[in-house]
């Protein structure tokens, strides 16, 4: 029995075709994305700086936008992607999304589409300023962006005169989640919905979706607005498996008869290789019954968000304005792959986030890109450029608008790899057919977070410098392509070292470019 | 800290009891002043969420039940769940239902905003007033604009008017009701499953309360037990990290904190 929601005087749109992505031409490995990334955002293409001067020259009212966040999300819950996750345990054959497949059937989705470090604070702090975390300082949860890296709402105040309003979790200030409207704890650069306070999605959401319809649907200024309404479930999962003392009873030990409805393990809830540093499997959860009621729960979340999404867009639908929607996570959850839960980890299921850009009139329809790599660090460098506004310097990320716009041709050159951060000194290179991840030795200080090899001193990453400071050993090696799952390391695998070795030098050319910064907390 | 053992030993007859452990040695249910599930009453809930360590209030809501003759009732919901800065979401919505086993709502008005004080003028746009019916089929929902329209087949109830139902299902006797869920007061969750779950004999400060539990299973929705008392009112909702408490009915209160500590092994 499900439902479809009927716009009833909505224009019809044409759907495009289902895009077939070219296959990029075959590149020098060594003019990396890292190269790509320091130039201006508008050098990767003629078609993206053909349109923003075009728009900054004509005056042209410029779009809405609309960004959507869902926190802990993972790409392979929503439905529509399941013609793509078709193996049976992806979240798309257990959580009925109808609402975010709408968005994506009239929208462009990324398959290929990283956290830039898979972890709240980190990844936000990356989505809002365009900077890798090593950059803004945000390393870790709860502390804030560095105060020399504008966010996004401070450099819109500074360069436009969007009317710029933050709705829900925020979490890049300090120990704190949730902005409030005046005092250290606002956010600069932005006006502040007054929603929530403890960090419970189930308690912060419906005051997010309600309050964000209601603003769009209520806004009559001539000016556009740049609306961030962050949901955050279905991160209240985090609440499940807290174990504090070992004396919590939370709501894995709930007892619920599910029979066939009790989602399957997935391929990877064993597998045979070491972990990286820093991760251990989970073993709270007894026996596979608890892992599914874990699931099954993550996939109720999954489809409450699903609700919030649709309650806003139908708000926004019902305007026929110029918007441009972006709906994006900031991590997923593991939800028992490598026998681990939650986040901050360099495999697919944490590090892989949900990314759809949707406007009616501008992007196109009905297309599932899954060659181009792309990061939730594109975000910033895009939304400037439609709003007609050059980024803040040393913009990592690319501008997504010569991928996604309605009669554009995919770009000559796109980036060859991604680049991400995880657990303070890991890093994880991905280019098309692989993911190299490896872990700078962690300090214990987290002001001074790597090891010198030289004395065993600890120091501050300095640019450049990485050969310099020792390495935990079980570096990871997955051929992506073949291996989704990511059951076989091949770190030791006949013929990986050179394979290991362009993936460093791609790692070094990235942390080259890089400039270390400093978090700040506005506690 | 640990309860005691007599509270340990209710709390062991079903998980989702666990969920109000802290709060039953502090909770006096109140007077049943005249209540009857199927005539006309207000009934007021205080709204718990469940940290590892603590159970906090996050807001109250209040669900009053009139009569329009023998088929029909008005629901009136009022609610409040805390924000940030000393403001609330508040929700009001008045549902015109039937009188059958899930409370259909057939029309109703709702309206939000965030503000500090229920009759402050909505923060920052954030008011919005909406109309809705079930209709042919459609839930129609219209706001100053438009009109939109969605599916809605078989029997289907609203989140709000499902805690008026649950004060009337007949206990074990019941079969298990397939149904559609509107969540909020706009977005149909089809596949939902209603049924008996089990009883239960706990005590309160004030004596015994044997309770009739509900089970209901479904899209967006953690599995969620409505707890009845032996007077028909519906005493506790346990839900993942979320308890709701009746705190006053018809205008008369019992006992309820404003914390109590989690239950914990």
């Amino acid at each position: 029995m499900s439902a479809d929601r009927i716009a009833s005087d909505r224009p019809d749109v044409p759907a495009s075709k289902s895009a077939s992505e070219s296959q990029l031409s075959r590149r020098n490995f060594l003019k990396s994305g890292a190269a790509l990334g320091g130039l201006s955002i508008l050098g990767t293409s003629q078609l993206a700086a053909a349109i923003g001067e075009a728009q900054a020259s004509s005056g042209e009212k410029k779009p809405n936008i609309l960004i959507i966040i869902s926190d802990q999300l993972n790409i392979d819950a929503i439905g529509h992607y399941s013609s793509y996750f078709k193996d049976p345990a992806y979240g798309g054959h257990w959580a009925k999304t109808p609402h975010l497949d709408r968005l994506a059937r009239e929208g462009t989705s990324f398959i290929e589409s990283h956290s830039a470090d898979p972890v709240c604070s980190p990844s936000r702090s990356c989505m809002f300023t365009g900077r890798m975390s090593i950059e803004t300082g945000v390393v870790e949860i709860n502390i804030g962006i560095d105060k020399n890296v504008p966010n996004m709402g401070q450099w819109f105040e500074a360069h436009s005169n969007y009317n710029r309003v933050y709705c829900g979790k925020w979490h890049i200030g300090g120990h704190w989640n949730y902005p409030t409207v005046s005092g250290p704890r606002k956010i600069p650069g932005f006006d502040t919905m007054p929603v929530n306070g403890p960090a419970f999605g189930i308690h912060a959401d419906p005051q997010v979706s309600n309050s964000a319809a209601a603003f769009i649907a209520n806004y009559r200024e001539e000016r556009p607005y740049l609306l961030v309404a962050s949901l955050m479930n279905p991160h209240d999962i985090c609440y499940w498996a807290m174990n504090l003392d070992g004396h919590e009873t939370t709501p894995a030990t709930d007892v619920n008869d599910l029979g066939s409805k009790l989602p399957i393990l997935p391929p990877n809830f064993t597998f045979d290789f070491k972990y990286p540093e820093g991760l251990n499997p989970y073993t709270a959860f007894h026996g596979d019954t608890q892992w599914g009621n874990y699931t099954y729960d993550y996939y109720r979340m999954v489809e409450d968000i699903d609700a919030h999404v649709g309650r806003i867009m139908d708000a926004l639908r019902e305007r026929n304005d110029d918007t441009v929607v972006i709906f994006i996570a900031d991590h997923g959850e593991e939800l028992g792959r490598h026998h681990l839960i939650e986040k901050w980890h360099p495999y697919e299921a944490s590090v892989k986030v949900p990314f759809i850009l949707w406007n009616p009139k501008r992007i196109k329809a009905n297309t599932m890109n899954t060659t181009h790599l792309v990061s939730n660090v594109d975000m910033m460098p895009t939304l400037c450029d439609y709003a007609g506004i050059a980024p803040p310097p040393h913009q990592r990320g690319l501008n997504l608008r010569p991928l996604i716009e309605q009669g554009s041709t995919d770009p000559a050159t796109w980036r060859d790899n991604v680049y991400a951060e995880w657990q303070i000194t890991g890093r994880m290179i991905r280019t098309k057919k692989y993911k190299y991840a490896m872990k700078y030795k962690y300090s214990g200080n987290l002001d001074k977070p790597y090891v010198r090899k030289t004395d065993g001193g600890h120091t501050e990453f300095i640019q450049g410098h990485g050969d310099e400071y020792a390495e935990y050993p079980n570096a990871l090696l997955f051929d992506i392509e073949n291996d989704p799952w990511e059951l076989k390391d091949l770190i030791n695998a006949p013929g990986s070292a050179a394979i290991i070795e362009e993936h460093r030098r791609i790692l070094r050319a990235w942390e080259a470019i890089l400039i270390p910064g400093h978090h700040f907390d506005r506690n | 800290m640990k309860i005691d053992s007599r509270i340990e030993s209710q709390v062991s007859q079903d998980f989702s009891l666990r969920k109000v452990a802290g709060l039953l040695e502090h909770y006096t249910p109140p007077p049943v002043a005249g209540f009857a599930a199927a005539g006309n009453w207000k009934q007021e809930y205080s709204m718990f969420l469940l940290d590892p360590m603590v159970s906090i209030n996050s807001g109250a809501f209040s669900i009053e039940r009139s009569l329009k003759g023998t088929q029909h009732f008005a629901m009136t919901v009022q609610m409040r769940t805390y924000g940030i800065s000393g403001f609330s979401l508040f929700q009001h919505a008045v549902l015109q239902c039937r009188t059958d086993m899930l409370a259909a709502p057939v029309s109703w008005e709702f309206e939000t905003k965030m503000a500090r004080r229920p009759g402050d003028k909505p923060y920052l746009l954030s008011g919005r007033h909406r109309s809705a019916k079930v209709s042919d089929g459609y839930l129609m929902i219209r706001d100053k604009l438009r009109t939109s329209k969605t599916m809605i087949h078989g029997p289907y109830s609203n989140e709000w008017t499902l805690l008026e139902a649950v004060q009337r299902l007949p206990g074990q006797a019941m079969k298990k009701i397939h149904y559609t869920l509107i969540d909020e007061y706009d977005t149909p969750q089809p596949d939902h499953n209603l049924e008996f779950r089990t009883r239960a004999k706990i005590s309160v400060a004030n004596g015994p309360l044997h309770l009739v539990g509900y089970y209901d299973l479904g899209r967006a929705v953690i599995p969620t037990v409505y707890w009845v008392d032996q007077h028909g009112r519906l005493i506790f909702v346990c839900t993942g990290l979320v308890v709701y408490a009746l705190a006053a009915t018809n205008g008369q209160s019992g006992i309820c904190p404003e914390r109590y500590p989690a239950y914990r092994a």
